[in-house]
């Protein structure tokens, strides 16, 4: 296979790269990028020959890895359905469900592929929580709280960072990290629809910087559970997902080493089902990306719907939407915390 | 007086942004942050926030030419050599700004090393043995040689550990004591070199206002608090059972390894670690490797096969039984068991820190902190 990237940011150099390199039956044939240095620095890096600064330069390929920042994406996926190259999004995959829709049907139009690239539904906390939720064994799922927020203590960034333009990001926090908390909890609990009851953001200059979120999940025929998301950059907060089952918790670990802990009622941990992994220790992080990339390998192969095909990231999408319509940027931002409201 | 503090973001720097002001009026702070991401902490809360970059000495004259004095808390992080060079760069952007009369420069506990043994570190010549302190204490050096022969008063402070709401030590400490595998070593009653934020504060505000002048100062609370009080402090803000503590023969185990693994040189920190990772090769081979290793024994000397057999058996022995104490017993940070800073101490300001009331403030603040993020239900408290 085939592999052009576009983006030479760091979720490029530090995770896809070294994964595809590794990969034999996969060859990276070009990088591009806007600043055609840092494409040219990367290229050298791994051994891959060809940079550019336009995508419409760049020779066939099979799959587009597009790790660009949401909110510009569209030009380049154009260029990109027009030459009938299989896509591979990082996420978040769109900024709205109008977007996600444009996608779908370009790429359908075209006869091509798309994915999603969601590492953590390969995390092993993430695969054996999901099987329990499923086994039913628990009884049934009556709530899930899921949290992630460290209060942002230095960014190593400099000011030309895409997530401080709300624009290119496509939002703030929960743009950013929300997509893959609410896909996490989305992917543990079989979710096939939800309900959003209520929605509060606090924004600064623009961004959202905190997000809380309470609804409710078909998580099976005529089941449905409740949930609480949360998430934070300006405080601490828990960071994690518990399943609360009528006579038991669940927690499990946000990371690639994160844990599954079997609890009481009350949370006090019974028994470890996965310990988390301490320590500097990315190992499992490049395996997630390995087992996504086989994944939309074998889409491209087989033409049949994979774990990351990209109707699969429907329901973050539209949920994430829902919230930045309820609660959109405030004109004159006074930094506080906005009340709860419910959707009209 | 105009005081910028750099890294505004971080741990440190958001609370002096926050609260210089009010521990001392008088000072008009100014938050230094290299983009706006960094800089929407302190949005919304009154204080003014510039957004720049320090590495350069145009940027850092657009910063910070209109202050009287800086409190340096950035630090660049990531790889050694670059994040030094970083370092390097805004050090010498920052003592390039003629105007700035005061400097502080926030150095660490870490240029002593992780397990501080005064027969090896000195105050004059301290011995890191992390990435951290020695890049702290490079910072150290060049500042004092960016400002040799300028009529600037600079401050160097190395700060014990910093603990209070949103540290990453009180974080550490709590997660210790909720862990029951973990007991204190020496009883807990060695000094701590840790310091309170609010009081570091004071201090800081104290050094900006006052006629002290240039030096290097070791900061920690005073009085010196034992690791106990500290662990104590904070299982009380927290209602958490407080912290076992072990004894003084089982902590005198310990402290050798410690201490002699801070006075191991890097090539023979090296060829320990080489040992240990090819001793768990052995008690991890697969079985084609295991098969290997009989046949190549089949060729040996009966009485060659009996001792690698015992060897051997030995090893796994030695592997299991450390799985068993693993699992009753966490071995306790290096730094638990140091001795306090070497050399001068800086005199902290007399004031109402340790009033009743203020303490109990301090506490709550703590608990509210940890209750945000040790529950799942935290972030949804208020």
């Amino acid at each position: 296979m085939r592999i052009g990237i576009l983006g030479a940011g760091s979720v490029v150099e530090q995770y896809h790269l070294p994964v595809l390199s590794a990969m034999p039956e996969v060859q990276v044939e070009w990088v591009c990028d806007i600043v055609k240095e840092q494409a040219v620095a990367l290229g050298k890096t791994y051994g891959v020959r060809r940079s550019y600064s336009d995508l419409n330069d760049c020779p066939e390929v099979d799959i587009v890895l597009v790790a660009i920042p949401v909110g510009v994406r569209r030009p380049s996926l154009e260029v990109i359905f027009e030459r009938k190259w299989n896509v591979f999004c990082e996420k978040p995959f769109a900024g709205t469900a109008q977007e996600h829709g444009w996608i779908m049907k370009r790429a359908k139009e075209q006869k091509v592929e798309v994915g999603v690239g969601m590492m953590r539904r390969f995390y092993d906390a993430t695969v054996l929580a999901r099987k329990l939720a499923a086994s039913g064994m628990f009884g049934s799922l009556q709530e899930v709280w899921a949290s992630e927020g460290l209060r942002q203590r230095g960014t190593g960034r400099d000011m030309n960072w895409y997530q401080a333009n709300a624009d290119a990001a496509g939002g703030g926090v929960l743009m950013e990290t929300g997509c893959h908390l609410v896909d996490q909890v989305a992917t543990i609990c079989s979710a096939r629809s939800y309900k959003l009851e209520a929605c509060a953001m606090e924004y600064r200059g623009g961004l959202d910087y905190a997000a809380r979120l309470r609804g409710s999940l078909e998580i099976a025929q005529s089941q449905t559970c409740s949930f609480r998301i949360a998430l934070s950059k300006t405080e601490d907060i828990y960071n994690g997902i518990m399943l609360k089952f009528a006579d038991l918790q669940v927690r499990v670990g946000l990371t690639a080493a994160g844990g599954v802990a079997l609890c009481d009622k009350e949370g006090k941990s019974v028994a470890a089902l996965q310990q988390p992994e301490e320590g500097f220790h990315r190992g499992q992080v490049y395996a997630a990306f390995y087992r996504e990339w086989r994944e939309f390998i074998h889409q491209c192969r087989t033409r049949t719907a994979s774990l990351v095909h990209a109707d699969s990231v429907c329901l973050t999408t539209r949920l994430i939407e829902e919230c930045y319509e309820l609660q959109p940027r405030p004109r004159q931002d006074d930094g506080r915390f906005s009340k709860y409201v419910e959707p009209r | 007086m105009r005081v910028a503090i750099t890294g505004a973001g971080g741990q440190i720097g958001s609370y002096l942004t926050e609260n210089l002001s009010i521990l001392q009026p008088g000072i008009e702070v100014v938050g230094v942050c290299r983009n706006a991401v960094a800089g929407a902490l302190l949005e919304g809360t009154g204080f003014t926030v510039r957004v720049g970059t320090l590495t350069d000495p145009v940027g850092a004259e657009s910063v910070l030419n209109d202050c009287d004095a800086v409190v340096h808390c950035a630090l660049a992080t990531g790889l050694p050599v670059r994040a030094h060079s970083q370092n390097e760069q805004m050090i010498r952007s920052i003592c390039r700004v003629s105007g700035i009369k005061k400097l502080i420069f926030l150095s660490s506990v870490a240029v002593y090393g992780m397990c501080i043994d005064r027969e090896r570190a000195s105050f004059e010549d301290p011995k890191p043995d992390t990435s951290y302190g020695r890049e702290k204490l490079a910072q150290e050096r060049s500042l004092l040689k960016f400002n040799a022969g300028t009529p600037r008063t600079n401050y160097i402070l190395r700060l014990g550990h910093v603990y209070g709401p949103n540290q990453a030590m009180s974080r550490r400490i709590l997660h210790m004591a909720q862990d029951s595998r973990f007991a204190l070593p020496l009883e807990g009653r060695l000094l701590s070199n840790a310091i309170h934020l609010e009081r570091l504060g004071e201090a800081i505000a104290r050094l900006l206002t006052g006629n002290a002048g240039s030096g290097v100062y070791n900061v920690a609370d005073e009085p010196h608090q034992t690791w106990k009080a500290v662990f104590d402090w904070h299982t009380e803000a927290t209602e958490i059972m407080p912290v076992r503590c072990l004894s003084s023969a089982r902590s005198e185990d310990l402290m050798p390894g410690y201490r002699n693994r801070a006075h191991r040189s890097f090539a023979a920190r090296a060829l320990a670690k080489g040992a240990s990772w090819a001793g768990a090769q052995l008690l991890s081979v697969s079985p084609s490797w295991k098969e290997l290793g009989y046949q190549a024994l089949g060729l040996m000397p009966e009485r060659v096969e009996q001792k690698v057999k015992v060897r051997y058996r030995a090893m796994v022995v030695k592997r299991d039984i450390e799985s068993v104490k693993a699992g009753e017993f966490v071995v306790p940070d290096q730094w638990l068991t140091s001795d306090p800073m070497p050399g001068l101490y800086m005199d902290l300001p007399k004031t109402s820190y340790w009033e009743a009331s203020r303490q109990a403030d301090r506490k709550q603040k703590l608990n509210r902190w940890f209750q945000k993020w040790s529950s799942p239900y935290g972030p949804w408290a208020s």
